[in-house]
């Protein structure tokens, strides 16, 4: 029995295919233009190597900001319960999920089942988000996943204020004018971005283990600095950002149970 | 009349609030305005003018930033810009409660851009619990009684004040009672209509109110009667903060499978109660009323009431959470959202906070909050 997840997140789009509870397919894709054409694109790429369609699925739950928009889907869950689900399947003992998208972060208390428990998101600012990211690497015309690994050659991070994403980045360009080390203020933004995410995790009571998903996953920079924060190691799934679609493919999965079962 | 009719009755209402105070002021009344909350209508009303709320609910801000910094709730910087474009110039005055630093610095703002001629500052006192704010507070309706005698130019006696208690206690009522069928039978009017029915009480005649609620909660009852389906599959919500604003956030809650089952917000169940006892001197009777108001951010005491009242309410709704709507920057409510949010968590009730602002219905993220909490709160999305 096929089901499958789909993730419309802001910056990327992604799908898994799950053939009786094992991935059978897996892709990201950016979003770019209508979300629905986007959604059928997406589908078909990740179905045509399985040779099946649309109609072979018994179930499709949708999940991402563009979640209501996706034709096709049976149901629509959000990103934080989707996102607990797929974490627990891949980790079991994982409490706290963290999780750094494009437009937003947040962190996920979830419990052995992966049903949450709480949860935080950061204000409608990009401060702290992917986006603050890419606009950053934009400033100081470096690639996007050149960020991390640079931000850890600094010795002495500069100081950057984060409280907005413009005002940010005018300092990040005077600092450049100013004629200070490309990799210190990659530095300093990193720890910037950590600190505001940190901050948001206080406010819940974070328990270990804590895995981190998303894209913001991706960048060894900004994982170190949230490790140090929150002293202790950090599990970061292989595929970080395919974890909504997972657990949105998993709830599919169960949907579909449920209707067999009566 | 069936249940649409009248409430399209209210929804009219709260779409051109000052319809009818625009009349009143053509037919030669007096009218006088306030901002939220607290201002005892009854004063207003006893003095023989049309008491009127500002809701500040205008999206468009051009005039008002000239005045006001960046970290000015939208409810007290709405109100300004309506007061600037000239929307409320019917007005014969306008009361302005102290709830915090904002609308203490706000009556100066209106006392130099405004035409309105009769502004007033009315100073409650913030610790409630205290023995001297009972005095105090007398004191103080004292004074805005005798203001509002001089610029309407009649006298309030204890008779006329009396008269108005028991019109606006009946009002109070009335709704407190709409409200219980409400909680009862959540689904036989949203809980959009709720409040947009208690909203509406601020802008209209009470007599008139009164009257087309009487006939709603009679259609309600007739209703809840009839329908024999008593589950609802509705996720039962509480609310806290300050004003339910924007609209549109009643709609997402209902969207996203909840209802509002109670609340504490200035807009809501604080305009209802309590009643003012017509037993006693009148002023007492509305300084006694203030003090025994629900706990509200900007008058609490250091006996935590509002925790304990946040708590019990969860708990005698039978709410499964409870969703703080805050305004951004509305300094009294941030302060205590921690503790507020402590007391909630220690007691295992789940909670949210939405930052809102009055007037920018752009609520995408809140969507997605409001949704994984539900779907956190009200059980398996699946099953
Ligand atoms: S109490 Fe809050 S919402 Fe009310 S005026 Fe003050 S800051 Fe604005």
């Amino acid at each position: 029995m096929y089901v499958a997840g789909i993730d419309i997140g802001s910056i990327y789009s992604k799908a898994v295919i799950l053939k009786n509870n094992q991935v059978a397919a897996s892709l990201v894709k950016r979003t770019g233009g209508e979300i629905r054409t986007i959604s059928h694109r997406i589908m078909d790429e990740a179905l045509t190597p399985l040779g099946i369609q649309l109609e072979d699925l018994k179930s499709i739950v949708a999940t991402g900001y563009g979640r209501i928009s996706v034709p096709f889907a049976e149901k629509q869950v959000t990103e934080i319960t989707c996102f607990g689900r797929g974490t627990a399947q891949l980790f079991p003992d994982v409490r706290t999920v963290i999780d750094i998208g494009g437009q937003d972060s947040k962190g996920i208390k979830i419990d052995e089942r992966g049903r949450v428990t709480d949860f935080v998101m950061n204000d409608k600012c990009a401060a702290g988000t992917g986006r603050f990211l890419e606009v950053m690497a934009n400033a100081l015309e470096v690639n996007l996943e050149d960020m991390g690994p640079l931000a850890l050659q600094s010795e002495s991070p500069e100081e950057i204020g984060i409280t907005c994403t413009v005002f940010a980045e005018s300092q990040v360009i005077s600092l450049v004018g100013e004629g200070r080390r490309k990799v210190d203020i990659v530095a300093g933004i990193h720890q910037a971005i950590a600190e505001r995410i940190y901050g948001l995790l206080k406010m819940l009571k974070i328990e270990e283990r804590i895995a981190i998903t998303g894209g913001g996953a991706k960048n060894i920079g900004l994982v170190h600095e949230l490790e140090k924060r929150l002293g202790t190691e950090l599990i970061v799934p292989e595929e970080p950002q395919l974890i909504g679609a997972h657990g949105a493919a998993l709830m599919a999965m169960e949907m579909a149970m449920h209707r067999k079962g009566g | 009349m069936a249940i649409k009719e009248l409430l399209n009755r209210f929804n009219a209402v709260v779409t051109d609030p000052y319809s009818e105070a625009r009349s009143r002021k053509e037919q030669g009344q007096k009218v006088i305005g306030w901002l939220p909350t607290d201002v005892p209508e009854e004063l207003i009303h006893a003095a023989g003018a049309f008491p009127v709320g500002s809701l500040g609910s205008c999206s468009k801000i051009r005039l008002a930033d000239t005045h006001l910094q960046v970290w000015v709730c939208s409810l007290m910087r709405g109100s300004l810009e309506m007061g600037l474009r000239g929307d409320l110039d019917f007005l014969d005055g306008l009361i302005i409660p102290q709830t915090c630093d904002t609308t203490r610095a706000m009556v100066g703002i209106w006392r130099q851009t405004s035409l309105i001629p009769y502004i007033d500052s009315f100073m409650m006192p913030k610790q409630v619990k205290r023995s001297s704010a009972r005095e105090y507070l007398i004191g103080e309706l004292t004074r805005l009684k005798s203001n509002l005698e001089k610029v309407t130019g009649n006298l309030i006696t204890n008779e006329s004040l009396g008269t108005s208690i028991k019109l606006f206690n009946e009002n109070r009522q009335l709704l407190r009672r709409m409200f219980e069928i409400h909680a009862d039978h959540p689904g036989l009017i949203s809980s959009r209509e709720v409040y947009t029915v208690i909203k509406a009480a601020m802008y209209m005649d009470k007599v008139k109110h009164n009257g087309i609620l009487q006939d709603l909660i009679q259609a309600m009852k007739q209703k809840a009667a009839r329908s024999i389906d008593k589950s609802n599959p509705k996720v039962r919500l509480v609310i806290s903060g300050g004003v339910w604003e924007p609209p549109e956030i009643m709609d997402l809650i209902e969207e996203a499978g909840g209802v509002v089952v109670g609340d504490d917000m200035l807009t809501g169940m604080r305009y209802l109660s309590p009643d003012a006892d017509e037993k006693r001197d009148p002023l007492e009777a509305l300084a006694d009323r203030q003090l025994n108001k629900i706990p509200f951010a900007g008058f609490d005491n250091q006996n935590y009431e509002r925790r304990r009242f946040l708590h019990n309410l969860v708990r005698h709704t039978e709410a499964a959470g409870l969703i703080f709507l805050h305004l951004k920057f509305c300094e009294p409510e941030n302060y205590d959202y921690n503790d507020m949010r402590e007391a909630l968590n220690s007691a295992g009730i789940p909670n949210l906070r939405l930052e809102t602002e009055v007037g920018n219905p752009s609520l995408g993220q809140i969507r997605t909050r409001l949704e994984a909490f539900i779907e956190m709160i009200g059980g398996d999305p699946i099953e």
